[in-house]
């Protein structure tokens, strides 16, 4: 008997899309995972996608490589990722497994997530316009 | 046939003890000069009294625990060994006079008793190192582990702000340690901006820059940015040479310019407050600099 499948609820707030893993994801749940949120960024057409992690104590390399590719394939649709709230312990797993998520933008909560994509967003606005 | 050796002991307890006394109130160092005779006889019976239990119970660990007891009780005290030593070098030579005198027309016996006790002298000596030894070593590590918690400062300078000031050589042991501290600290402190000060720091090689690289790049996943500061003309050098990527961490020269970097970062700045009057003008440039 597989593990049963976890899905994470993924929250829209304003033009962003907020999802916070509180559970340790097995492989299956984590792919559901990225394919729930590219979903939804099509859906929503979300300018902005925090995934906080604040709750997580253990990382692997397949969940780090995941987001990674979740903020790649964002970035591809639009949309920025920034990831809240790693613990220092999580930090630096991904470090020594090479993983340091080099185009992603992190944030030491959530609140301060939102607050760095609303700049962002706007300055890209004030660029266009 | 003459009596036993423990039983010339205890015949001439009182006689051995008063000169153990005496001999070790003109001998020894500062702690027993300082005691009465009073004080000092109790102790001297104390220690005649475990020699002639390890000769009666024909124990040497009679000895050897008085000796240990002893030594740890006065470890604390900076002669304890040197006055151990005289002590059982004086014990040994006053019993070995007796053993002298009493059998001395009986060779065989005089050379076993002899025997008996530079035995037992010896390894009540070499007990007496082996504890302070034990002790010191224990002393060393505790040391090691204070130092080694000095080692790690993380220190809050502003708001936000961090300043990890590095001073001393950086192994792989440490970096780890500095690395959690940095982090946990970032993450109670939440700060955005974190200076990492290597004024300090002797020596950086390829392993010490991957361990600064490292717990950067650590911190950047928290969202914590780094400043890199104090890089000296040799340390630049060896980084170059080295072929040391830092290209993407901001340095600055020194810790103030990496503070006003972080203030400025976060929108604000130093500035001199309101002139007071009588301030001659090149100190207030001097402060604002």
């Amino acid at each position: 008997m597989a593990t049963p499948l976890i899905r994470i609820p993924i929250l829209q707030i304003e033009d962003f899309l907020v999802a916070s893993i509180q559970v340790a994801l097995h492989d299956r749940s984590a792919v559901q995972f990225r394919d729930d949120l590219l979903q939804r960024i099509h859906e929503t057409k979300a300018k902005g996608l925090i995934i906080d992690l604040t709750a997580v104590d253990i990382v692997d390399s397949f969940i780090g490589r995941l987001i990674g590719d979740v903020a790649e394939m964002a970035a591809l649709m639009g949309t920025r990722v920034v990831v809240s709230g790693l613990q220092p312990a999580v930090a630096i797993t991904l470090t020594e497994l090479g993983l340091e998520l080099p185009g992603i933008i992190t944030a030491l909560n959530l609140e301060k997530g939102i607050s760095i994509l609303r700049r962002l967003t706007r300055q890209e606005e004030e660029d266009q316009g | 046939m003459k009596p036993t050796l423990a039983a010339l002991l205890a015949e001439n307890r009182p006689r051995v003890v008063q000169e153990l006394a005496k001999k070790m109130g003109e001998r020894a160092g500062p702690t027993y000069a300082a005691l009465s005779p009073e004080e000092l006889l109790p102790r001297m019976e104390a220690a005649f009294e475990a020699m002639y239990q390890a000769v009666d119970q024909g124990k040497p660990e009679v000895l050897n625990d008085f000796v240990s007891a002893s030594m740890r009780q006065r470890m604390a005290e900076r002669y304890a060994l040197e006055e151990m030593q005289t002590l059982l070098s004086l014990l040994r030579q006053v019993v070995l006079g007796l053993v002298d005198s009493a059998y001395g027309d009986v060779p065989e016996q005089r050379l076993a008793a002899s025997r008996t006790v530079e035995e037992l002298s010896h390894g009540a000596l070499q007990q007496a190192f082996q504890v302070y030894l034990e002790a010191y070593e224990e002393q060393v590590e505790l040391q090691r582990r204070t130092l080694s918690e000095l080692s790690t400062p993380v220190i809050k300078v502003y708001e936000n702000v961090l300043v990890l000031p590095l001073v001393g050589a950086i192994d792989t042991e440490r970096a780890r340690r500095i690395m959690e501290e940095l982090l946990t600290g970032i993450t109670r402190h939440q700060a955005e901006l974190v200076i990492i000060d290597i004024t300090g720091v002797p020596v950086v090689d390829t392993a010490v820059a991957n361990h600064l690289i490292q717990t950067i790049k650590a911190a950047r996943l928290l969202g914590a940015r780094s400043i890199l500061v104090g890089i000296s003309g040799e340390v630049a050098q060896a980084l170059v040479h080295l072929q040391i990527d830092l290209s993407g961490v901001v340095t600055r020269s020194n810790l103030q310019a990496g503070i006003e970097y972080a203030l400025e970062q976060m929108g604000l700045e130093i500035v001199p407050r309101s002139l007071p009057t009588g301030v001659p003008e090149e100190a207030v440039e001097e402060a604002g600099r």
